[in-house]
């Protein structure tokens, strides 16, 4: 069993909920711990007032609503058009109720327009709105804003350079359609030639690659997993993993995010009681996560799910979608940062739109599974095979990592990483997850003041992504700052000071456990 | 015994302060209520009829209470 025996942890990181102990008898030091991750709780000051604010918005939401049933205001979103015969009303979720009244309130913070290509500065279109978002008017000018948004986690998003001189040549030769499935006349040599310098490229037999990230994991988990399997999921996993989980029709149950011991329980509990109804025993079970999820940035345990794996003699499905590239000494992955043995994980799917600035997903794996899913897969059979262009930019960007460019990049990112988030965390924010991953979400609470500093933030040239309610909790939203290779040190400075300047403004210093400490105090002391 | 005095151009700056404080506490009534997302008119209607109903409660406590602490006072005693 595995058990947290002791703590060799520095006195001031308390236990969160999520923060799992290990036996770390051998890690002396918090800075070689590759799995400390905080996970502050939410203060008491900050719930209330974030619980009071969607009351108020609910209240005027209700307001505004009674109005425009009763026709003294205009209907400006969608109307049902049966309304007065009778019919079942379309539109009375409470999710269109959310999106009338408080999403299209401040919709200028989402979905921008981008007019470059999304490296590390980029230029947004300018949109302005007359009738309070409801629509827009393009006033043709851009604005230039230094981008934290973009999963360009290696910096490969660029116009110019090897990869982009590379891709056009492709198309010189290759043309942009396959005009085919990859399983009749769509292979082309390019996609054999991407498959095999991948499966080098992560050390494991064989691998195959499709033509979108989101496709690869809701088309083939039902390849690998029927009737009669379980899949064990994490809580917080994509909604992709669970479509695929949800088509292959296999039964599926969620363990709290990342804790071993609640894993533990059910994969003890499934191999004994079997099936709900008959008790037979499960024909496999399949333990699904990701390697660093995006809305907390926190990493997957992998030793510990190894470990657990072979006890049980269950599979393992890793989706490194924002892993691959960005984590680990060479750039391999999750796999690579915790120095495991990539045999030990039986199934590695990823995403080639992050890290390597393309499109696709891939899987990887023995040859007898991609052999397995070559034939058997949706996405085989009858998607359309990758195009010329897009598969060229990710070779080149394999040869690039493989090479002393590659491991500049990979270098910067964790130079940018450990900097950023150190600063922020000095500063007195609440920020989760694990203090390598590229991907830092800080938390806001209020949705006033998401909006505040959404604006705030643009107005002083930085462009960052928030995220509300319906992606991640109620109480808890946040923004997601994306770091990248391609930053400098320069644009980091700037992007730390707007923070400082517009966090002291509308008060978001929430933490309890850092002193709350302004930009000029922490580098004076340095 | 030192006394020292505000120049006239320190008072300036200290007036901008002042109503730059106003402007950062009327910010934060905007923020923490969710009345910032809303629009003027709404902004207006919730403020009327919060500070009507704060209003109304410390005219009453201050015309009610004495005499209420007063009788309770009696009872006590």
């Amino acid at each position: 069993m595995i058990d947290s025996i002791t703590s060799t942890v520095h006195e001031k990181i308390k236990m969160d909920k999520n923060n799992y102990k290990y036996d770390c008898e051998l890690l002396t030091n918090n800075e070689d711990d590759l799995q400390s991750e905080e996970f502050e709780e939410t203060p008491l000051y900050a719930a209330v007032l974030t619980y009071i604010s969607y009351a108020i918005l609910c209240l005027f939401g209700w307001l505004r609503d009674f109005l425009r049933q009763s026709n003294i205001e205009t209907k400006r979103g969608a109307i049902d058009p049966n309304a007065s015969l009778g019919f079942v009303p379309l539109y009375q979720s409470y999710e269109s109720f959310y999106t009338r009244n408080m999403y299209t309130r401040v919709r200028d913070i989402f979905n921008r327009p981008i007019a470059s290509v999304p490296g590390p500065q980029f230029e947004l279109t300018e949109r302005l709105s007359d009738d309070y978002n409801w629509t827009y008017r393009f006033t043709g000018k851009t604005i230039r804003a230094i981008n934290l948004g973009s999963y360009n986690y290696l910096g490969f998003a660029e116009k110019t350079g090897p990869c982009a001189t590379e891709s056009m040549n492709a198309i010189k030769s290759f043309g942009i359609a396959t005009c085919s499935t990859s399983s009749e006349t769509g292979t082309q040599r390019y996609q054999i030639e991407l498959e095999q310098l991948l499966a080098t490229f992560l050390g494991v037999e064989s691998c195959i690659a499709f033509g979108m990230g989101f496709a690869t994991n809701a088309l083939n988990i039902p390849v690998i997993a029927s009737k009669g399997d379980l899949i064990l999921s994490d809580e917080l996993n994509h909604i992709s993993l669970i479509l695929g989980m949800r088509l292959s029709g296999a039964s599926s149950q969620t363990f709290a995010h990342n804790d071993m011991n609640d894993l533990e329980k059910k994969l003890r509990a499934a191999i004994v009681q079997g099936h709900p109804r008959t008790n037979r025993p499960w024909k496999k079970i399949i333990i699904v996560v990701e390697g660093v999820y995006s809305m907390e940035g926190s990493i997957c345990r992998l030793p510990q799910l190894i470990e657990l794996k072979k006890k049980y003699k269950a599979y393992l499905y890793m989706d490194e979608a924002h892993s691959i590239g960005a984590m680990g000494k060479h750039g391999r992955g999750i796999v690579d940062y915790f120095n495991m043995d990539t045999k030990d994980v039986d199934i590695l799917m990823g995403t080639f739109t992050k890290s390597f600035g393309s499109a696709g997903g891939y899987i990887a794996g023995k040859k007898s599974l991609i052999d397995h899913i070559r034939i058997n897969s949706h996405a085989n059979n009858y998607a359309t095979s990758m195009s010329a262009p897009i598969v060229q930019q990710i070779i080149s960007s394999l040869h690039l990592l493989s090479g002393p460019e590659g491991k500049k990049r990979i270098y910067q990112l964790a130079d940018n990483t450990r900097y950023f988030r150190q600063k922020l965390v000095d500063m007195g924010f609440i920020i989760y997850g694990n203090k390598n991953s590229p991907v830092v979400p800080m938390l806001l609470y209020m949705p006033a003041r998401v909006t505040r500093f959404n604006r705030e933030m643009l107005r002083r040239g930085i462009a960052v992504v928030t995220v509300g309610f319906p992606a991640t909790k109620l109480l808890e939203a946040r923004v997601r700052f994306c770091l990248s290779a391609a930053h400098t040190r320069q644009m980091l400075d700037a992007a730390l000071k707007a923070i400082d300047e517009v966090g002291t403004d509308i008060s978001i210093r929430y933490s309890t456990r850092h002193e709350h400490r302004r930009l000029r105090d922490i580098s004076s002391e340095k | 015994i030192l006394d020292t005095y505000t120049t006239g151009l320190e008072m300036f700056s200290n007036i901008r302060r002042f109503f730059k404080f106003i402007h950062w506490l009327y910010l934060q009534y905007l923020l923490n209520t969710a009345l910032y997302m809303l629009e003027p008119w709404e902004r207006l209607l919730f403020s009327t009829l919060l500070i009507g109903i704060l209003s109304t409660a410390i005219y009453s406590a201050f015309v009610f209470l004495p005499h209420h602490v007063r009788s309770l006072m009696q009872l006590i005693s």
